[in-house]
């Protein structure tokens, strides 16, 4: 059976872990790789319902889906997961737990996410009307050693993606990972010779 | 949620479409609206747009060819110079199947779910295609990315067989896609602007070629079932040309623009400059240590800008008397975003006829054109089927109106705006 893992997404809420977790898991499926992919809105549903937001809790979200994740990567499949998950030490648990374990920092500004606020979470967190939201009045605790780190306030989601793929290649849990190429030397002298032709350049 | 279809017809203008009495059967069933493009006028910066619903502040996009900073360097912006997310990545957020052909500044391919044929600038069916596997079926049916313009110099003939034969190969291609599984399928055709640039309203391949068109789009149209929401746009309009204006060349009369060198050498060759200019009516101020060649201190950018503005207004065509300028802008007039710093400083909107260009190996203020059409800004179009348009639009608003058709949330730093009725 192929070797597989779980590649983890964490980082602040706002932050681009679904974005590039979504895009990775679509080009692995592309490539033929069974795939699961597991996120808060899913996991909150069915696997931890009745959870909340305490540490104990949260910490209990991320066994479950660690312990979800061991399962499917042992038979072969990959599997992303996008959780805030910001605690050190659970992370650092399922890690050991899960075996095969790529670490995906998704590193961006508080600042930048509370301007994203996709969902309208830190408009609420700082009213006052959530607590114990990460990055408000929750602690964020970043990965020390994680595999992959993405900037997603510095890079595209284009860039960041890369990132990650080349490192699931280096590690060999994938034959090879090409980047979108850009032009050739011949390529582009024919490119600018178009322009020319077309009055652009 | 309805599935989308965009048909994206590149250059066509809104007059032309009411002139020629083009699609007159479609104008029945919606609206067919006359819709602003974009400064620069250019096909990357306009498609960019669109793909992003953002300003070019936004985005980053400003022309075909670009500089870079740090070292200077000009160099051919690529999709992944693109600094916004685009269309596409909120339909694969969304886990819906969308495919993509042909439109410009989508080289290298993104890994979207669904399907990315790249357009121009592509030179390669095979790395211009996601996922790869289906580039075979595109080698197969002999699809063909684009026609080589420099033909049309050389050899009409030739170059007009060619157009339609990218045309018919597009057709056929479109005519598979169309029953696939997709939820919104935007499909370019590039051949409408090639025809303009070097063929004329007056020219009888002009009209045939445009009747050729009609044709296949009506064919498409009715194939297209009832409950597809049906769009169509053009990205610029066309003029035609009376002569070609050099901005580098104005630069250097009034002693912005300094030689050092032997001017073939293009920006290697330049001396002490106060501004330069790339195509079309780019305008940027050269800043000392940015700027290999730059004079310009920092601090004196913004009056030096303002002087320059204030004589681009007065410059008119020697024998027509005409302003060579609709309308001469600063950045801070058109561009919002955290990538407007990456703007040219001056904006010069042509007016009708006033080709602009940024040669510095030629010596000539004005020439009588090597093409016969060039863009216009106001002259783009929007076609929907069913729906009523209550302002006038912008390209950047299209993205808005499939968003809400395939029912995404707009993200917050959108500019296209919701221009339905209703």
């Amino acid at each position: 059976m192929d070797k597989a893992c779980t590649i983890w997404f964490t980082g602040l809420p706002c932050s681009g872990k679904s974005t590039i977790a979504n895009r990775v898991a679509e080009i692995l499926k592309n490539k033929g790789y069974k795939v699961e992919q597991l996120d808060g809105d899913v996991t909150r549903k069915y696997l931890s319902k009745g959870l909340g937001f305490t540490k104990e809790d949260r910490d209990e979200n991320i066994r479950r889906v660690g312990f979800v994740a061991k399962l499917l990567t042992r038979n072969g499949v990959f599997v992303t997961a996008a959780f805030v998950s910001p605690y050190r030490e659970i992370r650092d648990e399922i890690r050991k737990e899960i075996g095969n374990f790529v670490e995906v920092y998704v590193k961006c500004p508080v600042e930048v996410c509370i301007e994203r606020d996709v969902k309208g979470m830190y408009k609420k967190a700082l009213k006052g009307e959530i607590k114990n939201f990460t990055g408000i009045d929750d602690p964020y605790e970043e990965p020390l050693n994680p595999e992959v780190i993405v900037e997603t306030d510095k890079e595209t989601v284009e860039e960041s993606v890369g990132k990650v793929m080349r490192k699931l290649a280096e590690l060999g849990y994938i034959d090879e990972w090409s980047e979108p190429e850009g032009y050739s030397e011949e390529e582009e002298e024919i490119v600018k010779k178009r322009l020319e032709d077309l009055g652009y350049y | 949620m309805s599935r989308v279809f965009v048909l994206t017809l590149d250059g066509v203008p809104c007059s032309l479409l009411k002139e020629l009495e083009l699609f007159r059967d479609l104008w029945g069933e919606g609206d067919l609206v006359q819709m602003d493009s974009v400064l620069p006028t250019l096909s990357s910066v306009a498609w960019t747009n669109f793909q992003t619903g953002r300003n070019p502040g936004k985005h980053g996009i400003f022309g075909f060819i670009d500089r870079k900073l740090n070292p200077f360097e000009i160099y051919i912006p690529l999709s992944r110079d693109i600094k916004s997310p685009t269309i596409y990545e909120l339909t694969s957020e969304s886990n819906l199947n969308a495919i993509s052909v042909n439109i410009p500044l989508t080289y290298p391919p993104r890994h979207i779910k669904g399907i990315m044929v790249s357009g121009f600038l592509c030179t390669d069916i095979k790395k211009g295609t996601y996922p790869p596997d289906f580039s075979e079926y595109l080698l197969k049916m002999g699809y063909i990315i684009d026609v080589d313009p420099s033909l049309a110099y050389t050899d009409k003939d030739k170059f007009l067989k060619m157009i339609y034969q990218a045309f018919e190969r597009r057709i056929d291609l479109l005519d598979y896609l169309l029953e696939e599984e997709w939820n919104l399928l935007v499909f370019h055709i590039m051949e409408t602007d090639r025809i303009q640039h070097f063929f004329g309203k007056d020219d009888l391949e002009f009209l045939e070629f445009f009747k050729v068109l009609e044709k296949k789009v009506m064919e498409i149209y009715k194939k297209t079932p009832e409950e597809v929401e049906f769009i169509m746009l053009s990205d610029h309009g066309f003029t035609e040309i009376k002569y070609d204006v050099n901005i580098s060349n104005w630069l250097e009369e009034r002693g912005y623009l300094k030689f050092k060198d032997d001017r073939s050498r293009g920006f290697n060759a330049l001396g002490e400059t106060v501004a330069y200019s790339l195509i079309p009516g780019r305008v940027y101020i050269a800043v000392r240590s940015r700027e290999p060649f730059g004079i310009v201190e920092k601090e004196n950018r913004e009056r030096i800008v303002l002087e320059l503005v204030e004589q681009l207004k007065e410059f008119r065509a020697p024998e027509t008397e005409e302003s060579v300028f609709k309308r001469v802008y600063r950045k801070e007039e058109l561009y919002t975003g955290e990538y407007t710093d990456l703007a040219p400083d001056i904006i010069l909107e042509p007016s009708y006829g006033y080709n602009l260009v940024s040669k510095l190996d030629s010596e000539w203020l004005f020439q009588r054109p090597r093409q016969k059409g060039m863009h216009t800004k106001d002259d783009a179009f929007l076609f929907l089927k069913g729906h009523r348009v209550a302002i006038r639009p912008q390209i950047e608003d299209v993205t808005t109106i499939l968003l809400h058709f395939l029912e995404i949330d707009i993200p917050k730093d959108l500019d296209g705006r919701n221009v339905l009725k209703d």
